[in-house]
């Protein structure tokens, strides 16, 4: 009950709130719990791409954290071959009911405009980015654009 | 005894109030005081009535009769025991049929500018403010410790024991009196006790579980004239603590599970835990108190562990 009224008020929030950083917030039709985000990253070298996110809320949101997993294909030390990333603040040790999908969606932006190399999921990604940042750089650049979405104009 | 009071006027024809501050003098008597009264508030003085503590005042009674002790708003009390001196008097309730006194709920308050529940965005009248003004509703705040008791995220703050942090985010304020848990219903509460109580005995050297199969309590041993025995406050079964057993086993001093432990396991530096490393890096994060620390000094994580014992 608490989990739908919060998510219609966000998802009507995170829409209109005209941040030029993600776009294209949509839920499934028939299920509140399941949105996808286009995530539009600003630093290289990720900012020619687009990168789709689906976010899946339990069933008891908001004392339960929701599931966020990036459904593009990206080139990145924190980002798995799944599309799986650790984000401290949507973790269930340290998750927090008061905590709103836009500030996820911001810190998950972060995340991607300044890699943590030592916190790496892909640690040849990380050694890369570290120790030859001009070859990651290459790299990361054509992997979006072969497998990125294009931004919306 | 001498001071300003402040008293309140009221009209009881029309109901109208007005607050006054007065000079007051301990030889003065209630026809005095009136009389001072009348100077301020053109009030005839024979038309006053003086109520105090709930009861009508004589005019001829003395001020210094009156328990009117300075601003502090304490009643100096003496003890018939120990006669110690300068003692105030502090009031509680208490259940008559149970004997538990009541605690005050300080986290728990009204909701006076009606703002928004940080959790719902609703405004409800009673609300959760664990002294940082993030507020949120008792509805919201009964779920948070539900679904926190679900899966005993609990942090464990000394004094106050295992407790949860303000909901929002960063807010590192927590419920400083578990008392605040009891909304969530008694069998809930019920069931935190218990689970906090076998998490403290995990961390403490003093803490032990009953081994009577059909009790499981956790409790602690006193550790004054210590036999190496306990007996369980629950189920009364008396046992040696070193094997667990009714009738003691332990021939020697070698006890192979303690020894195992102690041989397998790294003390958490933060609440003393027994930590078993079975992969990964060096970085650990306390499930008991949610410390960050490193395996390998045993200390709190730092930035050297980061880049020279992530792995190993």
């Amino acid at each position: 009950m608490s989990a739908t009224r919060r998510l219609q008020k966000e998802l009507g929030d995170l829409k209109n709130c005209g941040v030029k950083a993600y776009e294209n917030v949509e839920c499934e039709e028939t299920n509140l719990l399941k949105w996808t985000v286009l995530l539009l990253p600003d630093k290289e070298p990720y900012n020619k791409g687009a990168f789709k996110v689906g976010i899946t809320f339990p069933v008891d949101y908001p004392f339960k954290p929701p599931k966020v997993t990036f459904e593009t294909k990206i080139y990145h030390p924190n980002v798995d071959e799944e599309g799986k990333f650790c984000l401290p603040i949507v973790t269930a040790e340290n998750w927090k009911p008061a905590t709103k999908t836009e500030q996820v969606m911001m810190a998950l932006l972060s995340l991607i405009n300044e890699p943590e190399p030592s916190h790496p999921i892909r640690a040849d990604v990380a050694e890369e980015f570290q120790k030859d940042n001009k070859k990651f750089m290459k790299t990361a650049e054509e992997h979006t654009r072969k497998h990125a979405e294009k931004r919306p104009e | 005894m001498s001071g300003a009071i402040t008293i309140l006027v009221q009209d009881r024809k029309t109901g109208q109030r007005r607050n006054l501050t007065l000079e007051i003098d301990a030889d003065e008597n209630i026809a005095e005081l009136t009389k001072n009264v009348e100077k301020l508030t053109h009030i005839p003085s024979d038309e006053l009535e003086v109520v105090f503590c709930g009861k009508k005042l004589s005019k001829s009674t003395m001020m210094k009769e009156l328990s009117l002790t300075p601003a502090t708003k304490r009643i100096p009390v003496t003890c018939e025991d120990c006669c110690a001196s300068n003692l105030f008097a502090e009031f509680k309730f208490k259940c008559l049929t149970c004997n538990d006194l009541a605690a005050a709920l300080t986290h728990v308050r009204g909701n006076w500018q009606m703002e928004e529940c940080c959790v719902c965005d609703n405004k409800e009248k009673i609300i959760f403010d664990l002294g940082c003004n993030h507020i949120s509703c008792k509805n919201c705040f009964r779920e948070y410790l539900l679904s926190t008791l679900n899966s005993f995220n609990f942090i464990n703050k000394p004094p106050y024991g295992y407790t949860i942090s303000c909901p929002y985010q960063g807010c590192n304020k927590v419920v400083k009196d578990v008392h605040h848990f009891h909304i969530m219903g008694q069998s809930a509460y019920s069931e935190y006790q218990r689970k906090a109580t076998e998490r403290l005995i995990l961390v403490d050297d003093e803490g032990v579980t009953c081994p009577n199969a059909l009790c499981g309590q956790s409790f602690f041993w006193e550790p004054y004239d210590d036999d190496g025995r306990s007996q369980c406050p629950d189920c009364f079964y008396t046992f040696c603590r070193k094997c667990t057993e009714k009738e003691c086993v332990c021939q020697s001093d070698d006890d192979l599970t303690k020894s195992t432990i102690d041989a397998t396991t790294r003390r958490c530096p933060n609440c003393n835990v027994a930590t078993e490393r079975n992969g990964g890096c060096s970085h650990i994060h306390c499930t008991s108190c949610g410390m960050d620390w490193c395996f390998k000094c045993v200390t709190a994580w730092r930035e050297e562990c980061q880049w020279d014992h992530w792995f190993n």
